[in-house]
């Protein structure tokens, strides 16, 4: 925390807002007085791209801001000890008590991001957020809906996303408790906060105590945003998705297809059944299902967010396991199913 | 610590900015009605309300800064202080606010970049290009979401196809093995232009279920017709990337060794303007 060592005067400063203001205002006039919609002249890989980066922030914007605007809340607004009451004292139940609060909290994974972070910085443990954090975007009510509408509530698929979801997200969680040091995933000046926050008394001002948190969130979370969204653009632009297709009918590659897919188109987990759905007729069951599973917790968009608060080898730890998990459940239901 | 501060300070300019950027620019999509462009109008009420909470709660965020109160806690600006010391960890720590500043510095260029083009470039749709590169003529892509209708067609001439766009006709012909009872079947649909060997092109729309990232082409073959010689049909591929109505009949395919095993010998082919969504869900 720099407030340690912070000289006790207060910048007031009108510049840098004023700027940051008279920058939107400018650009959106620029907008309001340009075509409203057209072809700018650049080359179709350029232009292409533009597009799926910004549709990737559209369709994500609102759920970052959703999420943020609950970790406020849950750090801000919620009485101290009220969340923890009712969570079960041991260290099992607790965490898969945690791993069903998503119920009550539909955002999916790109707003869980924030939402761990307000938890932590609550006094969740890391094991305990990350449980969270991996269980949240499968096992709340909107994915659930959006997979039964696409899939149906008969057949395997649904039953298996739910319960693989709970599975991972619990054995995750229990793999960063038994770790020697969990903290030792986060990263140094997130932990540091956190030690700072917890405990701290609240301030009177919590309004303004809101609107400071929302800048200090917005500031950590939309260039991982605007970066994962790039990333997710450039790889729909650089390679075909025929590549990726191909290979469906086969039990074993059509799972690592799958997975593969999902890391890269980076979709949300409110419609990505959706999308699996236009894949059903050529991919087997434990293949769309492998999709389901991994797609809400690893991909290049959600890697750039949880770089944030999370250091490179918990990143590792998550994928692998979860990589393994979801390959396993995948495989398994193309042989039975 | 004022470095510090600055750019703890510049960090939360560049998030509070580019939320504001983009939340307006979202509610402008909104008002001219081209949120379509990126995302499925189902989700569109969801995201319009969230952006008119982002706007307020930014500026909320600038004005705090400018009051003095901004205690952003920025992650990054004091990672330092937590290190162990010694030579080692120091020059350690040298090299990694080295790749961090230099990290810092390229998502805060993409940040900027990325926000500033959505608000100057016009919104557009997605190009011939892709439509090509995600493979338009795959059996994989034919049951897009919400085709289920289709299929009830088979066998009852009664059904009304008059509103079957691309999508429809699509799912339907690589769904039906039984394709006798569509030959000769009048169609009259509007996609653009993906070019394919000799005088054929695919009518193709892209589909969307969720944003413009998941946009899967869906198309139908179009041979030049051989009947009245009322212009357009014959021969004349339109340019890639234009858009076309196509009027004209099912038809067998000729090249058997094809997937689809139908396609529109099109009587009439005219060059239209983009329609206001080009996408079908």
């Amino acid at each position: 925390m720099t407030t340690t060592t912070r000289p006790p005067q207060r910048t007031r400063s009108l510049t840098g807002p004023g700027l940051v203001l008279l920058v939107v205002v400018v650009l959106l006039g620029i907008r309001l007085f340009s075509p409203s919609i057209g072809t700018t002249g650049l080359p179709d890989v350029v232009q292409d791209f533009l597009t799926l980066a910004i549709s990737v922030v559209v369709e994500s914007l609102p759920f970052v801001v959703l999420g943020i605007v609950l970790s406020i809340v849950v750090e801000v607004w919620v009485p101290v000890g009220a969340l923890e009451k009712v969570l079960p004292q041991n260290a099992f139940g607790r965490r898969a008590v945690i791993s069903l609060i998503g119920m009550l909290f539909p955002v999916c994974e790109c707003g869980n991001v924030p939402l761990a972070r307000g938890l932590m910085m609550r006094g969740f443990t890391p094991a305990e957020a990350v449980t969270f954090l991996v269980a949240a975007p499968i096992l709340n009510p909107l994915v659930i809906i959006s997979t039964a509408q696409a899939f149906g509530w008969s057949g395997w698929i649904l039953p298996v996303r739910i319960v693989g979801g709970f599975v991972v997200a619990n054995l995750v969680g229990w793999i960063v408790a038994a770790h020697r040091r969990p903290a030792d995933l986060l990263l140094p000046a997130f932990e540091a906060r956190c030690r700072a926050a917890v405990g701290a008394p609240r301030g009177l001002h919590r309004w303004r105590q809101s609107a400071a948190q929302f800048g200090g969130e917005t500031a950590t979370m939309m260039p991982a945003l605007f970066v994962g969204a790039g990333l997710a653009a450039a790889i729909q632009v650089a390679v075909p998705r025929s590549t990726l297709v191909a290979i469906g009918s086969n039990p074993v590659l059509s799972v690592a297809a799958m997975m593969l897919l999902a890391m890269t188109v980076s979709l949300c987990s409110n419609v990505d059944a959706f999308f699996a759905l236009s894949f059903a007729s050529t991919f087997l069951p434990g293949s769309i299902t492998a999709f389901l599973i991994i797609g809400p917790i690893i991909d290049v968009k959600m890697i750039a967010l949880l770089r944030t608060t999370f250091r490179v080898r918990f990143l590792v730890l998550l994928s692998v396991v979860c990589v393994l998990f979801a390959g396993a459940v995948g495989l398994v239901m193309n042989v039975l199913v | 610590m004022s470095s510090s501060d600055a750019r703890s300070n510049a960090a939360a300019y560049l998030g509070l900015g580019s939320v504001l950027a983009a939340a307006l620019c979202t509610l402008w999509l909104a008002l001219v009605g081209h949120l379509d462009l990126y995302i499925n109008p189902r989700y569109s009420v969801f995201t319009v309300v969230l952006a008119a909470v982002g706007v307020p709660a930014s500026i909320a965020g600038l004005v705090v800064i400018a009051r003095g109160h901004g205690h952003t806690h920025g992650d990054d600006a004091d990672e330092h202080e937590h290190e162990p010391d010694g030579d080692r960890g120091r020059r350690g720590l040298g090299r990694r606010r080295a790749v961090r500043v230099v990290l810092g510095s390229a998502a805060a260029i993409v940040t900027v970049g990325v926000t500033v083009a959505m608000l100057v470039l016009p919104p557009t749709t997605l190009s011939a290009r892709t439509a090509q590169q995600r493979s338009v003529d795959s059996a994989t892509l034919s049951n897009a979401t919400g085709s289920e209708a289709a299929v009830s067609l088979l066998g009852s001439e009664g059904v009304d196809t008059s509103e079957y766009g691309v999508k429809d006709w699509a799912a339907l012909i690589r769904q039906t093995t039984d394709t006798t009872a569509l030959v000769g079947k009048q169609v009259e649909l509007t996609g653009f232009v993906v070019p394919g060997d000799d005088g054929s092109f695919t009518l193709t729309r892209f589909v969307i279920s969720c944003c413009a990232v998941d946009a899967q082409p869906v198309g139908l073959s179009v041979v030049p017709g051989d009947d009245d010689g009322s212009g357009g049909g014959s021969g004349t591929v339109p340019d890639e990337g234009k858009w076309v109505t196509v009027r004209g009949a099912l038809a067998a395919n000729p090249d058997q060794s094809a997937d689809a095993r139908i396609v529109v010998k099109a009587a009439k082919v005219t060059e239209v303007a983009q329609p206001k969504d080009p996408y079908e869900y």
